[in-house]
């Protein structure tokens, strides 16, 4: 595997969508599995920050929809 | 951009097409996943891919009840019950299965998706116009196409013409090979292929017909063959070995492959361990179904980079 | 991957069944899950860590401080225009408000009396402190479910006084008397258009130019001002008008040369009571750094951080504005950096600390909207965007430099949620920088997100920007462009909130929810009497359009009465100096050299989806009829006595194609009813148009924020099986959990929408494994 494999395939990922006519993007990088740990367990995740729209916020300080929502977007994988 | 009249004609039975696989060769790639398999691996986490034709998948958690599937069946297999509405195996191996063209009558009207057909008949063009959506990443990537099943080889016609018209796309090729088929298809196939994938399970040949079904001469001659002829070609191959607790994850195993590799198979640098997870048993265990490996835990810690080191030792490369 | 029945060598009593959306996995993990923020802890120096522990041990709550002093001046002042009246608050206020330095701080500059404590601008409104933080309804703000403040008890009395002072007098009664009764009914009752946000405060959502700061002072702008009023002529209405301009931004400018001052006393007292040597030495340097600066240009990277600083915090206690942003960090303060290394007097290490020390300080500012808004803010954003790399307006090369990578590192080491970051992204830009930008998003703090210059930039020149202008954008707000200094106005604007607007469509241009009609369907038809999919498209045209008109109405009455009572002259002489001293006018009556009204679209993935479903659901695949459909939408697809089903007309709208699979027959549909919003905007004129800034139009964004949770409520069931009440999608992204093809696919289709018309900001969210991105 060539080196840094993960990082290319992100810059790969952000050229490719700029490539072909995308303007902005923001990523979350989470498992659905941290964040449903965070959402049981917020004393110990008390500095978890995830990407909500436009900017971030600690997660266990959001509101439960709010949570569920971001919980709830797709992860993007195979 | 696709010209040859006659890829319209092959359809190969097609169980899915995986956009942004990470793992199946170099860069960033789509892997197409073909029905079919010679082998009955004990630890198989796709036994969706292993009949060549079209088969059927109920999910009793996308299930809203609604029955309709009991009144579309024209052959009356589907019951409901408390598991849900179960279709009587053998009536859609006898009627259905390999007989009928996809979709079957009892999916038609499942709106929810909880029946659903696996497997569907494409052709080459149909294929390919999935492939080259993400061509441009390729590119970036140094992806490209792999092939993969179930065994491609199964449908080796269609995964000739399919690569072909790949290489005529300027796509990079790979593929996933269990090394049981003819040496004559493989002849022919490997014209198209930039990157090999070739699994090597057990070294011994008894152990081998326990796990899988079939003993592994076949599989070791191709290999050797393989190999030549790779490194004839001028490009890669790769040697996977599945490291399964109790099965092929013996010493004496992962060194008697290591060492055909490094000592017959001149031109192959890098054997990977895979290691097994658990991904099988819960898709069993959801399956309301026993299986035989259920119990089985993935490699204990610290066991792969042991196993790791025997690769090493025979200064090939390997994953992790 | 997923299942199947297989017949084969194991005994199957029964068929298969399991959940595609259950990963087994999650069953039987025992170990925590790959997270790259929590697997690697942060490095910081012992100054930035005990100061990052003293402001997280602090629970926010409330000042009263700020609306003390503001309310004080305002009695004083009711002889004076409002202009000068806002200055003379202004400059009571820094004044007589609480300073403080932060324990081992080595910047100073504070927005209230005690770090994360919201200071109030009654000003704006009074209602909700009254309702919420005196009577607690519908709940006191240290009860809130989150989003808390606490409410110290002795401040009740006084706050009542000033509430009561304020009655009759603020902003929100203001707009309140002058909307139409149509558009407060599209706000409170159907919820299609909300401006609640500027209810609250000012617009901000501007980058000062503080590469002109640093090298001028705000001295400078003093003497400007002196220099013009000298020549103006007062025998002009407009000579008039723009004296008391000058006079209001020569009081605000002296404020906070004044205040800066105070911090330097307050700095050499601190040294003097000072035991440790290096502390000392360190406040002193502070001491002098404060009395140079902002009056004074500044010279070096401390001086030059410490005048941003200023700017940044004063002009948030003037206004209750979010967005005011630090801009192109690693390019304005190059110059400082580059200097100070090669005289010895810097190195990066000491720059780095100094950069978290502004991440630190900047964290402390935090601002309370009433209950309500609060659902369209959730987790306190305040939007302090600094942007990195992209190209120089001048060359057209990539202008990264070490200072972009300082940035970088300080982002992914102090991890607060202010400022936030942007950085940019264009084909020339190195692989190192491209690398380090990915690296710092796999932490997955959110940050920085990425915008691509060679869409930002020609999306700008389609409204009027110059090449050069254009080439120098920084992100100020959620992802709207700005050029620092030259672009003013409403860049944030009313929330539109597409998917309500589809279901009043279907509902023939009733509100289900209320059974408010307030403009009929053109056609006169319903989902159940739409005999096309065309008359469903023609009659959806016809609804945005009369939404957008209401949208512009509102945000324009807003502006208006922002220009007559609560002009900023502080954000106008900071923020747009060159174009506002020279016309002698603030940004709020067309100062600035670029002037636009935003936009916030919101649920466009659901109107796409919804469409489309309509139209492969009722007129392509003819599975049931319109009358079904409405019936399936009224009942939430939960009445099980029709044929088909509820349930089952739900799972027919969820089997139909779904933006967000590069599927185009449906991403089109997304395509057009974006371009329809962003084509329809530009029609209209804002308040500042023709009196001196380019552009002077309405433009549109995709920008949500967390209002996509709070429209969601209330939007009834839609085509395209969404349930009523839930949250809508998020800015253009795809309708969680339905693009299921990964993300090379969803990318291909959110880069099919046009995005280049998104000249107020495109928002895409893009969730990614952790373990995908493992090397």
């Amino acid at each position: 595997m060539a080196a840094q494999a993960g990082l290319r395939r992100l810059v790969n990922l952000i050229d490719y969508y700029f490539s072909i006519g995308g303007m902005q993007m923001q990523f979350n990088v989470v498992s659905k599995e941290t964040l449903l740990r965070a959402q049981k367990d917020p004393d110990k995740y008390r500095n978890l920050i995830v990407r909500v729209a436009g900017y971030s916020a600690y997660f266990v300080n959001l509101d439960k929809t709010v949570q569920q929502d971001i919980i709830e977007r797709t992860e993007e994988r195979i | 951009m696709i010209n040859s009249s006659t890829c319209q004609e092959i359809r190969g039975n097609v169980f899915d097409i995986q956009r942004w696989s990470l793992h199946d060769g170099p860069g960033i790639r789509t892997v197409v996943f073909l029905k079919g398999c010679p082998l009955r691996c004990l630890w198989c986490c796709n036994p969706e891919s292993q009949e060549p034709y079209t088969e059927i998948a109920y999910f009793k958690d996308k299930c809203i009840g609604c029955g309709r599937c009991v009144a579309e069946c024209p052959y009356g297999a589907i019951t409901p019950s408390p598991e849900g509405f179960i279709a009587e195996q053998g009536i859609c191996l006898e009627k259905c299965f390999g007989r009928q063209d996809p979709p079957y009558p009892c999916t038609k009207k499942c709106y929810s998706q909880a029946r659903k057909n696996i497997g569907r008949l494409m052709t080459v063009k149909e294929v390919l116009h999935e492939v080259l959506k993400d061509s441009l990443i390729y590119k970036q990537s140094g992806g490209g196409i792999t092939v993969s099943g179930g065994e491609p080889m199964f449908q080796a016609r269609f995964v000739k013409e399919l690569l072909a018209e790949s290489k005529a796309n300027w796509l990079h090729t790979a593929m996933e090979t269990c090394g049981f088929a003819s040496w004559k298809k493989y002849e022919e196939v490997m014209e198209y292929v930039d990157f090999l994938f070739l699994d090597i399970k057990h070294f011994d040949n008894e152990k081998h017909v326990e796990f899988t079904g079939q003993g592994n001469r076949l599989i070791l001659d191709n290999a050797r063959r393989l190999a030549q002829l790779t490194r004839k070609k001028g490009i890669e191959m790769v040697v996977r070995i599945p490291v399964i607790p109790g099965h092929t994850d013996s010493e004496e195993n992962i060194k008697s492959i290591v060492k055909f590799v490094a000592t017959e198979l001149e031109g192959v640098k890098v054997v990977e361990l895979m290691p097994y997870h658990r991904l099988g048993r819960g898709k069993y265990a959801s399956m309301g179904r026993a299986y035989q490996l259920y119990d089985l835990t993935t490699p204990a810690p610290g066991r792969i980079d042991e196993l790791k080191q025997i690769v090493l030792q025979h200064g090939l490369a390997t994953n992790y | 991957m997923f299942i199947l029945i297989k017949k084969g060598h194991v005994i199957a009593p029964c068929e298969v069944y399991f959940s595609e959306g259950v990963d087994p996995m999650s069953t039987v993990l025992q170990d925590e899950p790959l997270h790259f923020q929590l697997a690697l802890q942060p490095v910081r120096t012992n100054r930035i860590d005990s100061m990052l522990n003293y402001i997280n041990a602090i629970e926010p709550g409330i000042c009263i401080e700020r609306a003390r002093y503001l309310t004080e001046s305002y009695k004083e002042t009711e002889h004076l225009p409002y202009i000068i009246r806002r200055a003379r608050a202004l400059e009571n206020i820094l004044k007589k408000m609480s300073i403080y330095i932060l324990p081992g701080s080595l910047l100073v500059g504070n927005q209230s009396s005690k770090p994360c404590f919201a200071p109030l601008f009654p000003e704006f409104t009074v209602d909700f402190l009254e309702e919420e933080i005196l009577q607690g309804k519908p709940m006191y703000p240290y009860e809130r479910p989150s989003d808390k403040f606490n409410v110290d008890k002795e401040i009740v009395p006084e706050l009542q006084d000033i509430i009561n002072w304020w009655k009759g007098r603020t902003h929100k009664e203001r707009v309140y008397a002058n909307l139409p009764e149509e558009a407060i009914l599209a706000q409170d009752a159907v919820g299609a258009v909300n401006i609640v946000n500027f209810l609250h405060g000012g617009d901000g959502h501007l980058a000062p130019p503080y590469k002109w700061l640093f090298d001028h002072g705000v001295g400078h702008i003093i003497a400007l001002c002196r220099q013009k009023l000298a020549e103006i002529d007062l025998t002009t209405p407009e000579g008039l008008e723009s004296k008391r301009f000058y006079e209001a931004v020569i009081i605000s400018c002296q404020a906070l040369i004044d205040w800066a001052h105070r911090y330097a006393e307050l700095a050499e007292a601190e040294a003097a009571r000072e035991t440790e040597e290096s502390r000392r030495s360190e406040l002193r340097k502070l001491a002098e750094i404060c009395r140079r600066v902002p009056e004074h240009p500044a010279r070096t990277f401390h001086e030059a951080l410490q005048f941003m600083t200023f700017v940044q915090v004063a002009i948030q206690i003037e206004d209750n504005a979010q967005g005011i942003c630090p801009g192109r960090f690693d390019q304005v303060l190059w110059e400082h950096y580059q200097r100070d290394v090669s005289r010895g007097i810097l190195n990066r290490d000491q720059a780095l600390e100094l950069v978290q020390n502004f991440f630190v300080v900047l964290s402390t500012i935090e601002r309370i909207r009433s209950w309500n808004d609060t659902d369209y803010f959730r987790g306190k954003p305040i939007f302090q965007n600094l942007t990195i790399g992209g190209i120089n307006p001048e060359t057209g090369e990539d202008a990264s430099n070490e200072l972009t990578y300082i940035v970088l590192d300080a982002i992914a080491n102090t991890r607060t949620l202010q400022p936030s970051h942007y950085a940019r992204w264009h084909k020339k830009a190195p692989e190192k920088y491209k690398m380090k930008v990915a690296e710092t998003i796999r932490l997955g703090t959110g940050f920085p997100a990425i915008a691509n210059d060679e869409l930002y930039i020609p999306a700008m020149m389609n409204r009027g920007y110059d090449l050069k202008d254009a080439s120098d954008y920084c992100i100020v707000g959620c992802a709207e462009p700005g050029v620092a200094g030259l672009r003013g106005g409403r860049t944030g604007a009313a929330w539109f909130c597409l998917a309500k607007i589809l279901e009043v469509t279907l509902y023939g241009g009733r509100d289900p929810r209320t059974g408010v009609m307030l403009h009929p369907n053109c056609n006169g038809k319903d989902l159940s009497s739409f005999e096309s999919y065309d008359e469903v498209w023609e009659a959806f045209v016809d609804q945005v359009k009369y939404y957008i008109r209401l949208h512009v109405l509102m945000d324009n009455i807003t502006d208006k009465l922002w220009e007559e009572y609560i002009e900023e002259p502080l954000t106008s002489a900071l923020g747009c100096p060159t174009t506002c001293l020279e016309r002698g006018r603030s940004i709020k009556k067309g100062g600035a050299k670029y002037d636009f009204t935003g936009n916030e679209t919101i649920g466009l993935a659901n109107v796409a989806n919804s469409l489309y479903a309509i139209k492969y659901v009722v007129f392509d695949q003819k599975l049931i009829t319109g009358t079904q459909l409405l019936h399936a939408l009224k009942t939430n697809f939960e009445d099980m006595t029709t044929d088909p089903t509820g349930p089952e007309i739900q799972q027919m709208c969820l089997l139909a194609p779904k933006y967000g699979n590069d599927q185009d027959e449906v991403d089109f549909v997304a395509r057009d009813v974006l371009a329809l919003v962003c084509e329809e905007l530009p029609k209209y004129k804002n308040t500042r148009y023709g009196r001196g800034p380019i552009g002077g139009v309405f433009q549109a964004s995709t920008t949500t924020v967390s209002s996509n949770t709070a429209f969601g409520r209330m939007v009834g069931a839609l085509p395209d099986g969404r349930q009523t009440g839930t949250p809508l999608s998020d800015g253009q992204s795809p309708m969680r959990g339905t693009d299921t093809l990964g993300p090379t696919a969803a990318v291909r289709s959110v880069a099919k929408l046009r995005n280049v018309l998104l000249s107020e900001g495109s928002l895409y969210n893009l969730k990614l494994l952790p373990q995908d991105l493992k090397d």
